[in-house]
């Protein structure tokens, strides 16, 4: 019989690093909230372990992007860790892709009870309680940013262990990923009784025996890392009986509203929409939020939402109201997915200019995605623009250049539209 | 579609009126200004496509039509309210051009189906490129170049080629360029901590070495300082204890002891100043030896010698040359004497020496050659005689020898045998081949018949013609046919063998026949025929090689001769080798002989002449030695001379020529040197009278310090100060005594502590003060300087600390790493749009290319055909490939470009591509009325009667309707009604419309 023991399982924190596809000069208590978020987010972890008394902190890679080389990242890192230190909370730490092992580098001291593992190879270090050690833990970090070994199969839990715990930042199902790629069967094999992995940012629980657990990561980033994110409070039973709990931790929630547009006649009705099923969210999520106004529908309104002018102004309206407030719901983009009225599909049977336009635009929606992808390169490759600023290509991807074609096709039937209109009146 | 009905209910100027157009034909309508006419155009495009946004009130009306498919409808517009109904009643509020028309707009149908005066350009209506785009992208043209240009307008707003435009855009990117910068900055934060982190250590842990030096030092340096303070004091204690020490030494010293002593130092000290005098003048000079002034001085008398011998000397040097010229002359002529001996005929080298020569050694060999000689030309005298060997009988048989002949022989026999068999076998098988014609021998023939009767019994048998007795004579017969059959089988058979191994025989035969005939050097016969002529070639070839046998035989002799004559040739020649040996070899001996002797290689013969020559030789060669004899005496003689100068020269160490001119120069020196020398002997014998002088004092000198060390022996002293030293403290014992406690006492004060006192006066007794003085010294700079780096180390841990909280406290990087992010995402989202109007662009650009290309040819052929109608063939339309050059081309093939045509040719041109694109859309969607406005205006009256026959034609099909405000083009129109019996004519006046037929055409025209 062991002993009874607790731990939390976080990875992926990513301290310090920026929320993605914000806009910039939108300045509320959202700027300093959101520079924060991440940093707020491990503080709460290292607050619930102390809270639950937890014993020990596992975490499974990226704490923060090593490319950005933020001191402050590493302080606010070097800060918590003396904070559970002083709880009497230790902490395991395994190196993941975004901050490799060559890359740790601003040599803040840490304190001992801080346990890092070394890159590349497995190493085990024991949980000790009282002079007493409960559990193993075995852990590989990356020495490198990527590292193509099937590391899992390196752990074995070795006789006497009352309990061995795994850390890995690995990409499980993906033979070809260049993040320690390996199987289920793989981490089955190897005997842990608790996997800790990181890596992938949505949390998940692969497998209950053993546990396979991803947490997921303490803060989202960006308005694909929607949803709460936290950590998993793990208690471990006398008999080795393991129970997992999950803790929000994100200081900043990311949020998706969607609005049908087809009934609203005009911006002020539109915005007044929307702040009212805002309300809703504080309720809901307790805590300040990111929101991406999703807009669907076929209506008046589609013209106003679908230029820059518009958006800028529904976005201003309705975060002009969000200032002051400590939880706020900030809306940070709009995603315009309503159509005109216009219909195209009649207007293609039409053998006028417009017919003609989209018959241009399905001659080249309809062709395989590598080609469509290879022409719709190359007309951008061949502007001046595109020869001259080379730079552009970082920003272009292909599901912008796909999005953008799309947006062509009823950018340029509406302003054909708009031409007959003008005339006509 | 076609209109049916048209019900005015109440627009305009109209109230409650109708009007029925025809459906196949062309529908003129008149009206004058004012009348209605422009309402009535705007009734129809009203009821199509509703009426205009605030166009609405007070407005009513409902129009039927029958579409292409034979349906019919009817729309019903009353103000806002508007629906249509089908024949079966069906109401639907939907638009029209929405439910069958794929969205239809009002404008568009102006565009292609309406036609007005004022769409007629005249002569520049296809120059222009806007309006000929508006004609071949059915007017949608300058509407997608509209777009196009709003498209290059936001891109021109949103991005710039120019990286330092101020484009939305590309003032993100700087922005980007100058976050990337500033997080560049920033990022180095990392690394400057983890340095001033280190440095942060390495200063704390050199402050705490440095602290602990510092203290360190400062301590041996206060011990330092008390033990370099109390060395004053020990050096006097040290001095007073010496002092004690002496005192204890001195036990007996006599009363007068001093006294004595003083008087000594007395003595010593004038003893000492006149050996310091003397010594002076000593110094002052070095005396010299005679050497030293005459180097030469044991050469005296050579040199006096020599010079008396000068003038020999000089006589021998004059010899000398004398001789040598001698020497010179006898070379030349002992030379040339060479050339005047014929046997030498050479120039003789004088340094060659002729030696003596034995001449009867000479006339031994001489004679030996001449009888060797002698000897060789007897021998050949002798040489045998040798005869040559006649030619081979050759060619005469070609059979060379005996067994040749015998094989030859009997090939021939054999070959006559094998001829006479062949024959016989040949007449065999003639035999045999007349037999062998038939197989069927005489015993086939019996067996045959035993056959016939045996059947025959059989016959009879059956036939019942016999019993059975012609059984039994059938099998007797049938037994004996088979064996007479058998019989003539065996018989046939065994001739056939026979043939068969006499072809073998003869085969045999003939093969055997070949190869000897091969084998036969002669022709070989075939037959009996040849054997008479072989016979006769037998005969000849066997006396040939008779004859060849015999000559054979006389040739074998000869050889036999010959080679005894070779035999003693031979002899001949080994005699005559050895005699060749032996001459050559007193040849060799004589020549050998010369050349030991240096002689010209001459023959033996000419001995006496060769002796005669070299005593010439010889003789002048003595008259050379004599001259070297005298050369030889003369150079010892001036050798001797030489030496003896050379002797004295190097005495004198000078630079000098052996010469006697030298010698004569070192004699006059010598006589200098010696008046020198009696001047310095003089010095010399002084300084000895000195150096006498000196020693006497330094005697008294010794007898002094005698007495002075008897008195250093009472005291026990080794040195005269230690005398001093020890007699003055023996003096002073008490007072030093008293100084000792003294001293002792303040220095315990000084250290403070009996303790102190005693480290202290120990370490003061190892008495190292100089050390301890520089490490004073080095100590007292090194805490000045440690001191110094103290504070320095100080101040910079105080500014590392004040950096490194800074640096922890510095969370700017996190705000420029999210404003970046967002800068991106701006970047992003504008740059999507800037590619969604790229592509709208592109779009637009494709789209205008694929309508060119797609619609233009079959609308140009239509417009074409419609041109041709209305100018009776006049004219056809030719357009460029890139639709830029619109011509026209006349009956007679000339080209006239757009410029030329006249206004009315124009029109017709406009009308015709109008009037076809009207045709090609209705084609692709429905055809829909088209409506046309005054557009006669410019045409003259017969043009307008050409372009309404056409109208008339295609009105036909097509429904159109051509309004007018002209009575005589209403007028021309009924003419070409009437003419082609076609058309449906409407007046309009003051909101009332009247149909009307011809006659009221006419009285219109009277009454306008």
């Amino acid at each position: 019989m062991g002993k009874h023991f607790s731990f939390i399982h976080c990875a992926d924190l990513h301290l310090g690093e920026p929320f993605d596809g914000l806009h910039s000069g939108n300045v509320g208590p959202w700027t300093e909230a959101i520079g924060k978020a991440t940093f707020k987010a491990f503080e709460t972890v290292v607050n619930i372990a102390a809270e639950k008394r937890a014993n020990a902190i596992l975490i499974s890679g990226d704490v923060y992007n090593s490319d950005h080389h933020s001191l402050a990242a590493q302080m606010a890192f070097a800060r918590e860790l003396f904070r559970a230190a002083q709880a009497g909370i230790q902490v395991f730490i395994i190196h993941g892709n975004h901050d490799p092992q060559e890359a740790w580098q601003a040599d803040i001291p840490l304190p001992d009870t801080v346990h890092i593992f070394p890159g590349n190879e497995v190493t085990a270090i024991p949980l000790m309680i009282d002079g007493e050690k409960v559990a193993t833990v075995y852990g590989a970090s990356y020495k490198t940013m990527h590292n193509k070994e099937n590391m899992a199969r390196l752990f074995h839990k070795k006789e006497g262990d009352e309990f061995a715990i795994g850390m890995l930042h690995t990409e499980v199902g993906n033979p070809d990923s260049p993040y320690m790629p390996c199987t289920v069967d793989d981490l089955k094999a190897s005997g842990m009784d608790y996997w800790a992995l990181g890596h992938e940012h949505t949390r998940r629980i692969i497998s209950e025996k053993p546990y396979i657990v991803y947490p997921g990561n303490a803060q989202g980033l960006s308005c694909k890392e929607q949803g709460p994110r936290g950590c998993y409070f793990v208690d471990v039973g006398a008999f080795g009986t393991v129970t997992t709990q999950f803790y929000p931790t994100d200081a900043i929630r990311w949020l998706d509203m969607t609005l049908d547009i087809s009934s609203i006649k005009n911006q002020e009705e539109l915005i007044r929409e929307v702040i009212k099923e805002r309300a809703t969210f504080r309720a809901l999520t307790e805590r300040p939020d990111i929101v991406r106004l999703i807009l669907t529908g076929r209506g008046p309104m589609h013209k106003a939402i679908a230029s820059e002018e518009g958006k800028e102004f529904i976005l201003q309206a309705v975060n002009e109201k969000e200032q002051f407030r400590f939880i706020f719901a900030y809306f940070s983009k709009i995603i315009d997915r309503t159509k005109p009225v216009l219909d195209l599909e009649e207007r293609r049977k039409l053998p006028d200019v417009m017919g003609e336009y989209l018959h241009s635009y399905d001659a080249i929606a309809s062709m395989k995605e590598a080609d469509r992808n290879r022409i719709l390169k190359e007309i951008l490759m061949d502007s001046p623009e595109f020869k001259r600023i080379p730079e552009l290509n970082d920003f272009v991807s292909k599901e912008m250049i796909s999005e953008a074609f799309e947006q062509a096709e009823i950018e340029g039937a509406e302003q054909i539209s708009l031409e007959d209109t003008n005339e006509d009146y | 579609m076609k209109i049916t009905d048209l019900q005015l209910e109440d627009y305009g100027i109209y109230k409650n009126e109708s009007v029925q157009p025809s459906q196949d034909q062309l529908i003129v309508v008149m009206g004058e200004n004012e009348s209605g006419k422009t309402t009535l155009l705007n009734f129809i495009r009203d009821m199509l496509f509703g009426f205009k946004r605030g166009n609405w009130k007070g407005r009513k009306g409902n129009m039927a039509f029958v579409r292409s498919n034979g349906e019919k409808y009817r729309v019903f517009r009353d103000g806002k309210d508007s629906y249509f109904t089908d024949s079966k009643n069906e109401k639907s509020s939907e638009e029209l051009p929405q439910v069958w028309w794929h969205g239809l707009t009002r404008s568009m149908y102006e565009h292609i189906f309406a036609v007005g005066l004022e769409d007629l350009q005249g002569t520049t209506l296809l120059s222009d490129e806007t309006v000929k785009s508006r004609f071949f992208m059915l007017q949608g043209g300058d509407s997608l170049s509209d777009v196009k240009k709003q498209m290059q307008s936001r891109m021109n707003d949103l991005l710039s080629a120019s990286s330092q435009s101020k484009r939305k855009i590309n003032g993100l990117l700087q922005k980007k360029q100058q976050l990337d910068d500033e997080i560049e900055k920033l990022s180095a934060q990392e690394t400057r901590f983890a340095s001033l982190q280190k440095r942060q250590t390495e200063v704390n842990r050199e402050l705490t070495e440095l602290q602990a030096s510092l203290a360190k030092q400062q301590e041996e340096y206060r011990v330092l300082g008390k033990r370099l303070g109390a060395w004053e004091y020990y050096k006097k204690a040290r001095e007073i204890k010496r002092g004690l020490d002496l005192s204890r030494q001195v036990k007996v010293f006599p009363a007068n002891g001093k006294e004595q002593w003083n008087k000594l130092m007395g003595r010593m000290k004038a003893i000492h100043d006149q050996k310091e005098g003397l010594q002076e003048k000593i110094d002052a000079y070095t005396p010299k030896t005679k050497e030293q002034i005459i180097p030469w001085v044991g050469l005296e008398g050579e040199l006096e010698q020599l010079y008396v011998d000068l003038g020999q000397w000089k006589q021998t040097l004059f010899d000398k040359e004398d001789l040598q010229n001698q020497k010179k002359a006898w070379r030349n002529e002992y030379s040339r004497l060479g050339y005047t001996l014929p046997l030498w005929d050479s120039a003789l080298n004088p340094d060659e020496e002729c030696k003596s020569v034995n001449w009867s050694d000479a006339s031994l060999l001489a004679k030996g050659v001449s009888v060797r000689t002698n000897e060789l030309h007897f021998w050949e005298q002798r040489e045998p005689r040798v005869e040559e060997l006649p030619e081979a009988v050759q060619g005469k048989s070609v059979i060379a020898d005996e067994k040749e002949w015998t094989a030859f022989e009997n090939n021939a026999t054999r070959l006559e045998e094998i001829i006479h068999e062949e024959a016989d076998i040949r007449k065999m098988m003639e035999a045999s081949g007349k037999s062998r014609e038939s197989s069927y021998t005489f015993w086939f023939w019996i067996g045959l018949g035993c056959l016939v009767v045996a059947a025959a019994s059989i016959g009879a048998f059956f036939a019942a013609l016999s019993g059975t007795i012609a059984l039994y004579t059938a099998a007797g017969c049938l037994g004996a046919g088979v064996f007479f059959i058998l019989i003539n089988t065996f018989i046939s058979r065994a001739r056939k063998n026979k043939a068969g191994k006499l072809t073998r025989t003869m085969e045999e035969l003939e093969e055997e026949r070949k190869n000897i005939s091969r084998e036969l050097p002669v022709h070989a016969p075939v037959n009996e025929e040849e054997l008479q002529t072989f016979h006769n070639v037998l005969q000849e070839k066997r006396s040939e090689f008779y004859k060849a046998q015999a000559a054979l035989q006389a040739l074998s002799w000869k050889k036999e001769t010959i080679r005894q004559q070779l035999e003693s040739h031979k002899k001949w020649e080994t005699e005559g080798a050895e005699l060749k040996k032996a001459r050559d070899q007193a040849i060799k001996e004589w020549n050998q002989w010369l050349s030991n002797n240096h002689l010209p290689a001459v023959g033996a013969d000419k001995l006496s002449q060769l002796q005669e020559q070299w005593q010439k030789i010889y003789a002048a060669q003595g008259k050379g030695k004599i001259i070297d004899v005298l050369i030889e005496k003369n150079n010892a003689k001036l050798n001797e001379f030489n030496l003896r100068a050379e002797r004295i020269i190097a005495a004198t160490g000078a630079r000098l020529s052996i010469s006697p001119s030298s010698i004569a120069t070192i004699y006059e020196e010598n006589r200098n040197r010696n008046l020198e020398w009696q001047a310095i002997a003089e010095k010399n014998r002084q300084h000895a009278a000195f150096l006498e002088e000196k020693k006497k004092l330094e005697d008294s000198w010794a007898a002094c310090e005698h007495e002075m060390k008897t008195l250093m022996d009472f005291v026990h002293a080794a040195t005269p100060t230690e005398f001093a030293e020890r007699v003055t403290a023996h003096e002073q014992h008490d007072q030093l005594l008293k100084d000792w406690a003294n001293i002792k006492q303040d220095l315990r004060f000084y250290a403070g502590s009996e303790e102190e006192y005693k480290r202290l006066w120990s370490s003061l007794q190892t008495g190292e003060y100089d050390e301890w003085m520089d490490s004073y010294q080095k100590l007292e700079s090194s805490i000045k300087e440690g001191t110094g780096k103290l504070a320095a180390l100080q101040k910079e841990a105080g500014a590392l600390e004040n950096e490194i909280l800074r640096l922890a406290e510095d969370e700017s990087i996190t705000g420029k790493l999210q404003e970046r992010q967002e800068i991106e995402s701006d970047i992003r989202t504008e740059l999507q749009n800037w590619m969604t109007c790229k592509f709208t662009d592109y779009l637009l650009t494709d789209a205008q290319k694929r309508y060119e290309t797609g619609k233009r040819p079959a609308v140009l052929k239509q417009a074409n055909t419609f041109l041709e109608k209305m100018t009776n063939g006049k004219y056809s339309l030719s357009v460029s490939d890139d639709g830029r050059d619109v011509e026209l081309i006349d009956v007679a093939h000339n080209r006239k470009s757009a410029k030329l045509w006249s206004s009315g040719t124009g029109d017709q041109v406009y009308l015709a591509i109008r009037l076809a694109m009207a045709l090609a859309f209705g084609k692709q969607v429905e055809p829909l009325p088209v409506v046309l406005d005054d557009i006669f205006v410019r045409f003259d009256e017969e043009r307008q009667r050409q372009t309404l026959r056409f109208l008339m034609e295609l009105g036909k099909e097509q429904q159109i309707f051509l309004f007018t405000c002209h009575a005589r083009t209403m007028q021309i129109a009924h003419e070409v009604g009437k003419e082609l019996n076609a058309g449906e004519f409407i007046r309009l006046r003051a909101g009332k419309i009247h149909k009307e037929s011809a006659s009221d055409a006419v009285s219109a025209e009277v009454h306008p």
